[in-house]
């Protein structure tokens, strides 16, 4: 499974590749720091699951989502918020969305969540 | 000469008397009677038969003329000779008239009395003469020596008369030419004989020469009056008698012609029917009387003055005109006449026919004969009834007026165009400080004006005797050295001797002046109070208005530093809870994921498994902790979902964390807002509910947010104890609660209006903020 992670912090970006590497047959295929270089590394690398911070300098969070959801329909896009998912979620799922996440709770909801969007990639992976 | 015998006629004695001593050196001339009047006159002619009559003409009953008409009818033998005082020329007129033989002026007595009457003699014996010549004619036998000296005796009579005597012949030549004709025209017998009269004397005729000689033809006899022309060139007019004569001998036809010069006496008719005119058409009664007071004269006006016609008063004595209690008036009138006086303007009362009295002015004049005697009197009346009733009216007037002018408190003056001071009544004597009036009458008025005001007066004095009128204000310094401010009207005055003065009524108006004076400088005062008063008020007023205007400044300074506080504490709000939240947020998300990957390799059994657990948990509580702190220092979802998303997270905290039961309703379709109004609506849901939490005591609360018509509303409520009345009545005056007066600022920010109602049952705070209109280019915007 390969993963685009677009977030303003480098830190939190190492935190989430960290976090990930030991889930094996997941690879991160590619970084982005604001919402125009994730555009253009999801068009280039087609990842399967995009993590996207809502916050980022430039384009809002929400209006990348919208735009991946058109460019790059295969790819599950899971939006990460400081604030309380709860809240936002409405907002995301109407921008094409498909999970949002706390960032404070990533440690804890991230792995889970990619889990359940994709399902069949558990199998090989498992088996 | 032959005996004559006279008869004298006088009235008065001493004439007589005269003539009588003047005949008496004639011996053979004898004074045979005397007569008073006219009418005795011709009485005494009748009986005593005189040769010649010398009669006066001015005399009582009948004049002299009417007798002389008289006696020269009834007594053709005695002629008569008019001894007359009055203008010679004129008796000679009357004397040819009446038939008389000559005249004598009275004044001429002495000298030519007695030739007069030697020629009148000379003419009796002539006509004798003649009258034997004619009557008896020369017998046809007399010798022509005799005859010669017939007609040399005749001629030279004809020489003696004054009369020209001339003798002309059927084709007018003169023939005969006496010594008066020479003395009349001027030229001698010599010259003019042979010539025709007519032509000689340039005659003027009164009718057609033709028309003459008929009469003459027919009648033997014409007479006329004609105008001659002398030697010299002169004119004169001459009475001409003219008689038709025959030679006896001859048979040749002759002209006999007598010419009296009448020049003078036809001037002297015409002037005195003139006189005569004139004294009958005068208005005035004009009346003689000798001087025993016989009326001789009456004119037409005293007939209609007096009742009596003139023949019932001529002859009647003047007291039939006199009332009885003035007799002795004519006495004395009698007596100055005498004495020659002439009396004028003697005004006196009359009485007229019907006895009613009448007022007259008389002028009595002597009237003197030929030697200055007096002899009578002509007396001129005239009826000043109207004019004495006139007199009368004025003096009563005047007596008001003097009256008047006396008591009226102003001076009233009259002064000479040169500024003598004529008359000035007593309370001008008062004014000017004179005792009496000697000390400023008949002075020079300038004296009494001020120095200053002379020669003004002067002008006004000089312009008003000059026929103006007007006032003056002078000052004048009295003789005691009082000032007096004077006020004059004047007006010109014409007095009877045709000289104009200035008649003046003049006031003291001192007091009045001096009173306005006050009053104008007690206006002024009070006027410069006012302005003074007004200036005041006006720089109080606009200091004040400078104040109010400061303060105005200084308050809207004050609420734009308070604004701009909020503003600030709310940047700063959301600036720490960005920092603390994105930036701690970030550090605490990476921290989590890396305890997170750690975790992975280490079992929980072992003791870094503890720790790393409990870390893991410490930075979930870490961040619990700044993410409330953030969120309450401003709400990130205010910026994100707007500002019902931002009450709702906010009062769900607000619950947990007071167990405050709190009711939300806002709107689904509320939309959203500016965000600066957002922010300032959540700051007030804010400090409302803070407030309810901290101070009311109530444990519900309720929430109403909407919108409507431009604007949006928020109601909060509580069910607490209410606000203090104190402290609500601080709040209302605007002056307490600082949480409250950041909300008000807030409100009036927007230019909304915050309402607040509080009682023991709860508190309510309404808020209205009206809500701009969208930019219609945002709308643009939106639409492409």
């Amino acid at each position: 499974m390969r993963i685009l992670i677009a977030d303003d912090s480098a830190m939190v970006r190492r935190g989430v590749i960290g976090l990930l590497s030991s889930e094996a047959g997941w690879e991160i295929c590619g970084e982005a720091s604001d919402g125009s270089e994730a555009l253009a590394k999801a068009r280039a690398l087609l990842p399967d699951v995009i993590l996207l911070d809502v916050s980022m300098p430039g384009l809002n969070g929400l209006e990348v989502a919208r735009r991946l959801r058109k460019e790059v329909p295969q790819a599950k896009i899971i939006v990460m918020s400081q604030h309380d998912p709860a809240h936002l979620l409405p907002g995301v799922m109407a921008a094409g969305g498909d999970a949002c996440l706390d960032k404070s709770r990533l440690a804890a909801d991230l792995i889970d969540s990619i889990k359940k969007l994709h399902p069949r990639d558990q199998q090989p992976a498992a088996s | 000469m032959g005996s004559l015998s006279i008869l004298v006629v006088d009235d008065h004695e001493a004439v007589v008397q005269g003539i009588r001593s003047l005949l008496s050196s004639r011996t053979e001339w004898e004074v045979c009677g005397e007569a008073k009047d006219g009418l005795e006159a011709v009485e005494k002619a009748k009986t005593l038969r005189p040769d010649l009559v010398l009669m006066d003409v001015s005399m009582p009953r009948m004049d002299g003329i009417q007798a002389t008409r008289i006696i020269r009818r009834e007594v053709p033998a005695s002629a008569v000779i008019i001894v007359s005082q009055n203008d010679p020329s004129v008796v000679a007129v009357q004397a040819v008239e009446v038939g008389a033989g000559g005249y004598v002026d009275k004044n001429k007595l002495s000298r030519d009395l007695l030739p007069a009457i030697e020629k009148v003699a000379a003419r009796r014996n002539g006509r004798k003469t003649n009258k034997l010549y004619k009557s008896q004619p020369m017998p046809h036998n007399a010798d022509a020596k005799q005859k010669d000296a017939e007609l040399a005796r005749q001629a030279k009579l004809l020489d003696l008369s004054f009369n020209a005597v001339i003798l002309r012949d059927a084709d007018d030549r003169i023939t005969y030419w006496n010594k008066g004709a020479e003395e009349l025209y001027g030229w001698t017998q010599d010259e003019v004989l042979g010539r025709v009269t007519h032509t000689l004397f340039k005659t003027e005729f009164p009718e057609p020469l033709d028309s003459i000689s008929g009469v003459l033809r027919r009648e033997g006899r014409w007479q006329g009056e004609l105008i001659h022309t002398r030697k010299n060139g002169s004119k004169l007019t001459v009475l001409s008698r003219w008689a038709l004569t025959s030679d006896p001998e001859t048979n040749a036809l002759s002209i006999m012609e007598a010419n009296i010069d009448i020049t003078q006496a036809k001037e002297a008719e015409r002037a005195n029917s003139l006189l005569a005119a004139i004294v009958d058409s005068s208005d005035d009664a004009i009346v003689s009387k000798r001087l025993d007071g016989i009326i001789n004269s009456w004119n037409k006006a005293a007939e209609r003055m007096f009742g009596y016609t003139a023949e019932e008063a001529v002859g009647q004595h003047i007291t039939l005109i006199i009332p009885p209690d003035r007799r002795d008036e004519e006495t004395k009138i009698l007596q100055r006449l005498r004495r020659g006086e002439r009396i004028d303007h003697f005004e006196t009362l009359r009485r007229r026919k019907d006895g009613t009295l009448l007022d007259i002015s008389l002028t009595i004049s002597p009237v003197k004969d030929g030697s200055g005697k007096i002899i009578g009197a002509s007396k001129v009346a005239r009826d000043v009834t109207e004019r004495r009733r006139a007199e009368r009216a004025l003096r009563e007037s005047e007596e008001r007026f003097r009256a008047i002018v006396e008591t009226t408190p102003e001076c009233v003056k009259l002064v000479a165009c040169d500024g003598t001071l004529l008359h000035m009544n007593p309370p001008g004597l008062v004014m000017v400080g004179a005792s009496c009036p000697e000390l400023v009458v008949g002075k020079n008025v300038y004296n009494l004006i001020a120095l200053h005001d002379r020669e003004r007066f002067r002008d006004f004095n000089e312009r008003v005797c000059n026929g103006e009128k007007g006032s003056l204000e002078f000052d004048i310094v009295g003789l005691d050295g009082v000032s007096h401010h004077m006020e004059s009207h004047a007006a010109p005055l014409r007095m009877t001797d045709g000289s104009v003065v200035q008649l003046a009524v003049t006031g003291d108006i001192t007091e009045r002046v001096r009173v306005q004076e006050r009053l104008r400088k007690g206006e002024e005062d009070l006027r410069t109070l006012a302005d003074e008063l007004e200036k005041q008020v006006l720089i109080r007023t606009q200091e004040l208005e400078q104040r109010n205007a400061e303060v105005l400044q200084q308050s809207e300074q004050l609420r734009e530093l308070s604004n701009r506080l909020l503003r600030t504490q709310d940047d700063e709000r959301r600036h720490i809870a960005r920092e603390l939240h994105d930036s701690a947020g970030q550090i605490i998300a990476a921290l989590s994921m890396n305890l997170a990957t750690m975790a992975q390799n280490i079992t929980s059994n072992q003791p870094q498994g503890k720790a790393l657990a409990d870390s893991q948990d410490l930075v979930r509580q870490l961040n619990q902790e700044i993410r409330t702190t953030s969120y309450l220092l401003h709400p990130p979802l205010l910026d994100e979902t707007g500002l019902p998303g931002a009450i709702h997270w906010y009062i769900q905290g607000l619950m947990e964390r007071s167990g405050l039961s709190i009711d939300v309703k806002i709107a689904d379709d509320f939309g959203r807002l500016s965000s600066e109004m957002e922010l300032a609506l959540f700051r007030i849901v804010q400090e409302c509910l803070n407030n309810i939490h901290r101070h009311s005591g109530s444990d519900a609360a309720i929430v109403r947010l909407s919108r409507a018509a431009g604007n949006v509303r928020l109601d909060v409520e509580d069910e607490g104890k209410g606000i203090p009345t104190e402290k609500l009545r601080g709040i209302r005056a605007q002056r307490s609660g600082v949480g409250i007066t950041g909300m008000r600022e807030r409100v009036r920010h927007f230019n909304g209006v915050m309402d607040i109602q509080s009682n023991g049952a709860g508190t309510k705070i309404s808020v209205t903020l009206p809500v701009p209109s969208p930019e219609p280019e945002c709308q643009l915007q939106e639409v492409s």
